[in-house]
């Protein structure tokens, strides 16, 4: 079923928008606390050193009735006692239920109450052992002001992600008691360095069975392809992100400035540039392109309504910028055609790993990516499949 | 029993014995607590909520706290200031049998029904309440930007239309407005181009989700279908070129959702008469005059201005020719 998780941050960027577009979809929601933001200090500061008006606003929220001063330092350093980090933890699970509630106008009165459909518990990065203990007790105590069972984010740098030991260490660090499910997520680990790196894909791995053995459902919080094909290892909910360009999603903001000229090519499961994707399949028909390229929504609607799908989605733009050399850039509506065009690619592959054994669903992938494009496009696809299997 | 038996007993008067008999005992022992369950509107029921997050009690508990004192002191019945606002929230409350009895005792003495008792009482706990403990019943304290914006959209512009052209100019009435309801803790602070709240941006982007603005369609909950992808990506292809001012306009939804946040208490009611007297005044149809006429009025807002010195001037000239 479809859900949508805000930010806290893009929430208190524009909480009335964000409530409104909640509000008007009618589907479930919850909200990602992004304590973690408040880790490090260029996570929270704008270029001129100063904090974020959101963030401002969110840490205002977080450290009610406490002596925290957030935003002054990295958090580990200035929360001062367990006490409270427990009532940091009682906050933010007070914010995920209210803050929608808060902010009503009057006009909205007259409209249901929004309360989010799971409450997360505050999480940090596990950097060190330090986050590991102060992770444990943010769950606990999250888990006991919500007074109900809690989604508890894991979230592991990739550093540690390679070591299991480290990951044991941070497992036996996760409660069960108080816990509905699991979100992993591995910052800064994009499906590329997934798929080259064995001992990163094998620490995913250990952590999905592991955490799975525990019979608490497990999602991942940035979810991509390859890990919407660990569905049938233990993975049963993916959030993605709403951007097509995998850039491992960091645990800080992705900073402004020109979009480049990238499109989700669905026919090999990554995002090429707009001149490969074009050689790709720009030549081919109506049925050969939904054949191998992509047969969502969007291309299909766009064959009938006689245009080609790529004509739309790659459309470009020269931008000058003084001082600098021109660039050239996806336009407006080639940006908001993309948005669309990825999330219904997304929604096929994560309905397909549901439905079918993920081996049967590579296979059939790699033989449209070969089609598409040849071997190299294809083996990486076997690439994967071959991890699958091992494991 | 035979037949003939149970006719001789049928037959037999027993209206006299019938007297005689004692009450017979309940077949089923009645419960010892019963629950009522009362409708109140949203907004009731958030204030319930605020104060008893105050006070550190649960809020069930804390509003039958309130009935069980009004049955002490048999409280009179009290006019709701609820007025008809539509009652979509509900509340189960848990009551002795005893308390229960009383109430609808009470509320016969009263001749009102006893649900509508509970909640009168309710609410008027909840102002002495707010009032002791200080907390403003408004939902923040004062009128949403948002809702502001609705008010100042369903006012009539100064040649009949309701349309305001351009960002600047509505981050400048809605300044001009809010200044003029109460200026301390304003939301809008000195920016690049005078006072500048990015509350405002957001109000605007969340009517227009809501589709209550002129050329928008509400947001939905289904995938949407080849055409409508094309549509919200053509509202958006003009944003790489220089486009126009947009033009905030309600349409025929936004215009019953303002009615009815007007016609939701007096006091918006009053709120949209005094915004429309007030746009009548402050939306100028040259927009240099309006920012002119805020620049020189609040000045504390121009520190970070960029054209500071372009609007000084511009006013002196002004002052000059009259």
């Amino acid at each position: 079923m479809d859900e949508i998780v805000v930010n806290a941050n893009q929430l208190e960027n524009s909480p009335e928008s964000t409530a409104t577009a909640v509000q008007q979809t009618t589907l479930p929601y919850s909200i990602d606390p992004v304590l973690t933001r408040f880790q490090v200090p260029e996570w929270w500061k704008n270029d001129k050193g100063d904090t974020k008006r959101n963030y401002s606003r969110l840490g205002a929220a977080y450290v009610k009735g406490t002596s925290i001063e957030i935003a002054a330092g990295p958090l580990l350093q200035t929360v001062p006692s367990d006490k409270e980090w427990a009532v940091l933890a009682a906050n933010v699970i007070e914010y995920q239920r209210n803050r929608l509630v808060q902010l009503r106008p009057q006009m909205d009165l007259f409209r249901p109450e929004l309360k989010p459909t799971r409450v997360i518990a505050p999480a940090l990065v596990a950097f060190s052992d330090a986050e590991d203990r102060i992770n444990q007790l943010l769950a606990t105590a999250g888990a006991e002001a919500a007074g109900e069972a809690i989604a508890l984010p894991i979230v592991v740098p990739a550093e540690r992600l390679r070591d299991v030991g480290e990951l044991d260490r941070i497992l036996a660090c996760a409660p069960t008691d108080g816990i509905s499910s699991y979100f992993l997520w591995t910052p800064r680990v994009t499906e590329e360095l997934l798929l080259n790196d064995r001992a990163l894909l094998g620490g995913v791995l250990h952590l999905v069975s592991r955490l799975a053995e525990r019979g608490i459902p497990v999602g991942h919080m940035h979810a991509t392809y390859v890990i919407a094909a660990l569905h049938d290892l233990g993975i049963s909910a993916v959030i993605h992100h709403m951007g097509w360009v995998d850039k491992g999603e960091a645990a800080d903001e992705n900073r402004g400035g020109l979009r480049s000229c990238q499109t989700y090519a669905t026919g090999v499961r990554r995002c090429v540039r707009f001149d490969t994707a074009r050689a790709l399949g720009r030549s081919l028909d109506a049925a050969a392109y939904m054949q191998r390229f992509c047969n969502c929504t969007f291309c299909t609607g766009s064959f009938d309504a006689g245009q080609h799908p790529l004509d739309l989605l790659l459309e470009d733009r020269i931008v000058h910028i003084r001082n600098r050399p021109d660039r050239l850039t996806p336009t407006s509506r080639a940006v908001a055609l993309n948005t669309w065009h990825y999330l219904l690619s997304r929604r096929q592959e994560v309905e397909a790993f549901s439905a079918q054994p993920a081996v049967d669903v590579l296979a059939a992938d790699i033989d449209r990516a070969a089609a598409l494009a040849g071997g190299r496009e294809s083996d990486r696809l076997r690439r994967l499949a071959a991890e699958l299997h091992t494991a | 029993m035979t037949r003939d038996r149970r006719d001789a007993l049928l037959d037999q008067d027993w209206s006299v014995a019938w007297e005689t008999l004692p009450e017979a005992p309940p077949l089923v022992p009645r419960p010892k607590t019963a629950q009522i369950t009362l409708r109140i509107p949203t907004r009731l029921l958030a204030r319930i909520k605020a104060v008893a997050a105050a006070k550190s009690l649960p809020y069930h508990a804390l509003a039958r706290a309130w009935i069980i004192d009004a049955l002490r002191i048999s409280a009179p019945r009290v006019n709701g200031a609820m007025g008809d606002e539509p009652q979509d929230e509900q509340m189960n409350i848990k009551l002795d049998n005893e308390s229960l009895d009383n109430l609808k005792l009470r509320a016969d003495e009263l001749r009102r029904p006893y649900h509508r008792l509970a909640r009168e009482w309710i609410e008027a706990a909840l102002t002495r309440e707010e009032e002791s403990l200080g907390i403003d019943p408004s939902p923040a304290g004062r009128p949403a930007i948002k809702d502001l914006m609705v008010l100042l959209l369903h006012s009539p512009g100064r040649r009949g239309d309701d349309a305001i052209r351009g960002m600047t100019r509505l981050q400048k009435l809605l300044f001009v407005v809010e200044q003029k309801l109460a200026s301390e803790h304003s939301r809008f602070y000195a920016y690049n181009f005078g006072p500048f709240s990015e509350e405002v941006n957001d109000a605007a982007h969340a009517l227009e989700l809501a589709g209550f603005l002129r050329g928008s369609e509400a947001v939905k909950a289904e995938p949407p279908s080849f055409a409508e992808i094309i549509a919200t990506a053509e509202g958006r292809s003009g944003q790489d070129e220089e486009v126009e001012a947009q033009e905030f306009a309600l349409n025929e939804r936004g215009h019953e959702a303002a009615e009815r946040l007007r016609q939701s208490s007096r006091a918006y009611d009053q709120l949209f008469a005094y915004i429309r007297q007030l746009r009548q005044e402050w939306d100028t149809p040259s927009l240099d005059q309006l920012v002119d006429r805020v620049y020189e009025k609040w000045p504390s807002f121009t520190d970070k201005s960029l054209i500071k010195e372009k609007v000084d001037r511009r006013s002196a000239r002004r002052r000059r020719r009259s």
